[in-house]
């Protein structure tokens, strides 16, 4: 039977093409990082050796990997769903901490049943993240501001915010800026006792899966994506575009708010400053290389949280500084974005000249 | 009389084709010092196409150039503007954010070696203000001036560069009567300084006003060269439109005459405003019955765009109402129009009408999100029904689809049509508003469209026609009306006023000067 007809597959890149880019950005980024590395005076082929092995090394490392990777995830999964529609959402921090210290006040305060706690954080973490990034778009829908500048101010706001908050009403005692811990009761369980990834985890999974039905099944992930393709076209074909626009940005900021409640209920049980460590922009990263294919956007937070546990047991054995994730980071973005567009240019330059108009449609 | 061994420019045997049609077809164009030509002709009839292959826009596929006797290959602006060639494009090409000092210039600033002399900028640009009669407040940011004076800017940033030939792409199309009567005072000044001038328009009056010649463009082809002294307004009228396509769909008998009465469009008094803020559309007013269809003619610009976005939702209506089948629709959003039963197909059929990187079912899925014939359990799109109304639609329509994945982008401009009439009219419209909808099309697709029009008709809908083709217009119409500056003629029957005459409305004569 021919039923599945909407092969979304069809309508982006070959695959071919961004296997090609993604193996020729990572080759990039290899070869950066070896002059790095010798730059240093190491052996690149010992400091990757240290870097596998690291991430490896144990159950614990390899659950570190899991760890480090959910917030990415979840931030990555709402971003896929903002850019949709056109939006992006680079607010993923500050909707993060919003999200965070709503659910942690909830855990502190709220003495009620673990479920009910448990449901009110979620509700009350995803409302105060979607607040934060809906507010973007909502400007970008009435008034056509840059929905990328205001979130990003609206990151510091949330940054500061939260620093006043935790070192002044909200403060444990003690003297250190963080608040007190939300009760033993109410903390995810951990998938292995004494490691540090907890059930948070098949939370992003059951997540990512939602989220590819809701973009490649229904209606109103259909709409979406609409919008993106042509705001023009969605709204001839009668799709509310302003309200859908500013609903996507929602819902980005409401999965941002949702990681930074299962952070203060799975990692650390409370918010301190510094609780999110640039966790938004990683997660755009990350469903930009991924072309925000769910399944990708895992794979793609896994990789980056190995490297990430990788190089902090290698910084223990040689003298390379962490900054070298970065630096591979950077180089596989920068090729990644720049890349196809460099190859695209290649072959247009060898087709015949087209009149300017249609050249820009090309 | 000039002496015409002053020949400045020639352009011979020009040809430019689109997608393997003709926009130019061996054009010959000749231009005399100091003379002003007026490229008279429709929409679509090639005169811009030639401007921009002379401005180094475009490059012809055949055909020469030559400039004082000299062939010279124009391939950039910049060429051109070496040569001598200065052109004003009907949208303006000046940076809003800039005053108007700054835009006039940035286009010459690039030949300093990046350093800018101010002063002398300065003394050069009073110095042809002056000269040419041309008033600039040069401090004032752009977007701050009235459109006239911003023309104003753009002329002059055209002079520099030793301008000897000026191009003005539909000059008058956005200004008042004082900004016009200004324009032409400027031109005539040119003109005496020994300036070539060439001027686009589709606006009889004007070229005939401003003109030493007219040199009459139609279907790419050049009609007619003649000389504005020996000619009048009808003589052009009927040279400008003319007619040589029979089309081969008649209309055959109806169904439903006007006797029932039964109005599915209603409009009345309605003022839209258009892109620039103008008022574009004053106090128009229709009316379709049951079966019938309207004719809009006119050249583009007009104010059609303007209409058809305020019918579909897409626009806001200042004043006025608007009714569907008795129910009024008056600023309603686009789905709820779309749900009480007016069909639309819209001008631009490749970035509104479908979505390119979309395949067919979801083309016509994207007009149909909210219906809940395609809606399973849980929000899901029913892709099985949606995939048998498609095979459906490619079966009625005769849609050539080499494959069902294939994406609607890569389909040929007819068979992009027919998937936006397919899904248009098989959603059971009360009234269908269809502009352009055989634009740029093979005479097989036009063919099969009109038939399909036509069937709608007999099925008791109500259609609302707008096309710059008027053979078209005359030959499916009941009713037609004639659109010029955001005004309707009164509806008259087809056969009712002669081509000359509509050409006439089509051209901004008012109807008494018709009779």
């Amino acid at each position: 039977m021919k039923q599945f007809l909407f092969k979304k597959r069809e309508n982006r890149p070959s695959f071919l093409d961004s296997v090609a880019n993604t193996c020729l950005a990572i080759a990039m980024a290899i070869i950066v990082s070896i002059i790095f590395i010798l730059s240093l005076g190491e052996n690149p082929i010992s400091v990757f050796e240290f870097i596998i092995r690291g991430a490896f090394r144990n159950t614990s490392s390899v659950l570190e990997i899991l760890a480090k990777s959910t917030p990415i995830i979840i931030i990555g999964l709402g971003v896929s769903i903002a850019a949709a529609t056109g939006m992006t959402n680079l607010g993923g921090d500050g909707q993060f901490y919003m999200g965070a210290i709503s659910a942690a006040i909830i855990g502190i305060y709220l003495e009620a049943p673990v479920w009910i706690v448990w449901i009110a954080a979620i509700c009350v973490s995803i409302l105060a993240g979607g607040i934060w990034g809906g507010f973007a778009g909502f400007l970008r829908a009435t008034i056509d501001t840059s929905e990328v500048i205001i979130a990003i101010m609206m990151n510091y706001i949330a940054l500061f915010l939260i620093g006043f908050l935790v070192s002044n009403p909200l403060q444990a005692p003690g003297g250190i800026p963080q608040t007190r811990a939300i009760p033993q009761i109410v903390q995810l369980p951990k998938l292995i006792a004494g490691s540090r990834a907890h059930w948070g985890i098949v939370f992003v999974a059951l997540l990512a899966l939602f989220v590819w039905f809701v973009m490649n099944r229904t209606v109103f992930g259909f709409q979406l994506l609409t919008i993106g393709k042509s705001a023009k076209a969605a709204q001839y074909g009668g799709i509310a575009v302003k309200k859908l626009s500013v609903t996507s940005m929602f819902i980005a900021g409401g999965f941002a708010g949702f990681a930074g409640m299962i952070e203060v209920f799975g990692t650390y049980y409370r918010v301190l400053e510094g609780i999110s460590s640039s966790f938004g922009f990683t997660a755009v990263m990350i469903a930009i290389l991924a072309r925000y294919r769910p399944l990708g956007i895992i794979v793609g937070s896994l990789l980056i949280s190995t490297l990430t546990v990788g190089v902090n047991s290698m910084q223990i054995a040689v003298n390379v500084p962490t900054s070298i994730v970065t630096v591979i980071q950077s180089v596989v973005v920068f090729s990644i974005l720049v890349m196809p567009k460099i190859r695209a240019n290649f072959q247009h330059a060898q087709r015949k000249r087209l009149p300017p108009d249609e050249r820009e449609e090309s | 009389m000039l002496n015409p061994a002053n020949t400045i420019l020639e352009m011979k045997g020009i040809s430019k084709f689109f997608d393997g049609k003709p926009a130019n077809d061996q054009i010959d164009l000749k231009v005399n010092e100091g003379e002003i030509v007026a490229l008279l002709g429709e929409n679509g009839a090639g005169k811009s196409t030639l401007m921009n292959i002379l401005f180094g826009l475009y490059q012809a596929d055949h055909g020469e150039i030559s400039i004082d006797g000299k062939v010279v290959s124009i391939n950039s602006p910049l060429d051109a503007i070496a040569l001598g060639i200065g052109m004003v494009h009907q949208h303006f090409m000046l940076i809003p954010a800039f005053d108007a000092y700054e835009n006039i210039a940035l286009s010459i600033s690039g030949k300093r070696n990046g350093l800018v002399n101010h002063q002398v900028i300065r003394e050069q640009i009073k110095k042809h203000s002056i000269q040419y009669n041309l008033s600039i407040v040069l401090d004032t940011i752009v977007q701050d001036l009235p459109v006239g004076l911003q023309q104003q800017v753009e002329i002059l940033k055209a002079l520099f560069g030793e301008c000897r030939i000026l191009v003005l792409d539909e000059p008058t199309g956005v200004l008042n009567e004082q900004e016009k009567i200004k324009l032409f005072s400027s031109l005539k000044e040119l003109k005496a300084a020994g300036l070539s001038i060439i001027f686009i328009s589709h606006k009889l009056d004007e070229v005939l006003d401003i003109s030493d010649r007219v040199v009459i463009l139609r279907k790419g082809k050049v009609v007619d060269s003649v000389t504005t002294n020996r000619t009048n307004k009808e003589d052009l009228a009927c040279r400008m439109v003319g007619r040589d396509v029979v089309f081969s769909v008649k209309k055959g008998p109806r169904l439903f005459d006007n006797k029932m009465k039964d109005r599915v469009l209603e409009i009345k008094n309605i003022e839209v405003h258009g892109k620039r803020n103008t008022q574009t559309i004053k106090d128009l007013s229709l009316t379709i019955h049951r079966g019938e269809l309207f004719g809009i003619a006119g050249v583009d610009g007009n104010g059609q765009s303007e209409l058809v976005e305020a019918l579909a939702g897409l626009r806001h209506v200042t004043k006025g109402k608007i009714f569907l089948n008795g129910n009024e629709i008056t600023n309603r959003s686009s789905r709820s129009i779309k749900q009480m039963g007016l069909a639309f197909v819209p001008e631009d059929r490749r970035s509104m009408g479908t979505i390119a990187s979309y395949s067919l079912d979801q083309n016509i899925f994207f007009r149909n999100s909210d219906s809940k014939t395609f809606r399973k359990h849980f929000g899901q799109i029913d892709k099985k029904k949606l995939h048998m109304l498609g095979d459906r639609l490619i079966k009625d329509y005769d849609i050539r689809i080499p494959h069902r994945d294939m994406l609607v982008g890569q389909l040929s401009g007819g068979n992009i049509q027919k998937v936006i009439l397919a899904r248009e009219i098989s959603s059971d419209p009360v009234v269908l508003v269809a502009m352009h909808p055989t634009r740029g099309l093979d005479v097989g697709a036009i063919e099969f469209i009109h038939t399909r029009l036509l069937e709608l008709l007999s099925s008791g809908a109500g259609i609302l026609l707008i096309s710059t083709e008027l053979d078209e217009i005359i030959s499916l119409s009941d009713q037609m009306a004639v659109i010029s500056n955001g005004k309707l003629s009164r509806p008259f029957r087809p056969d009712e006023l002669s081509l000359s005459q509509i050409g006439l409305l089509m051209g901004g004569s008012d109807e008494e000067a018709c009779r």
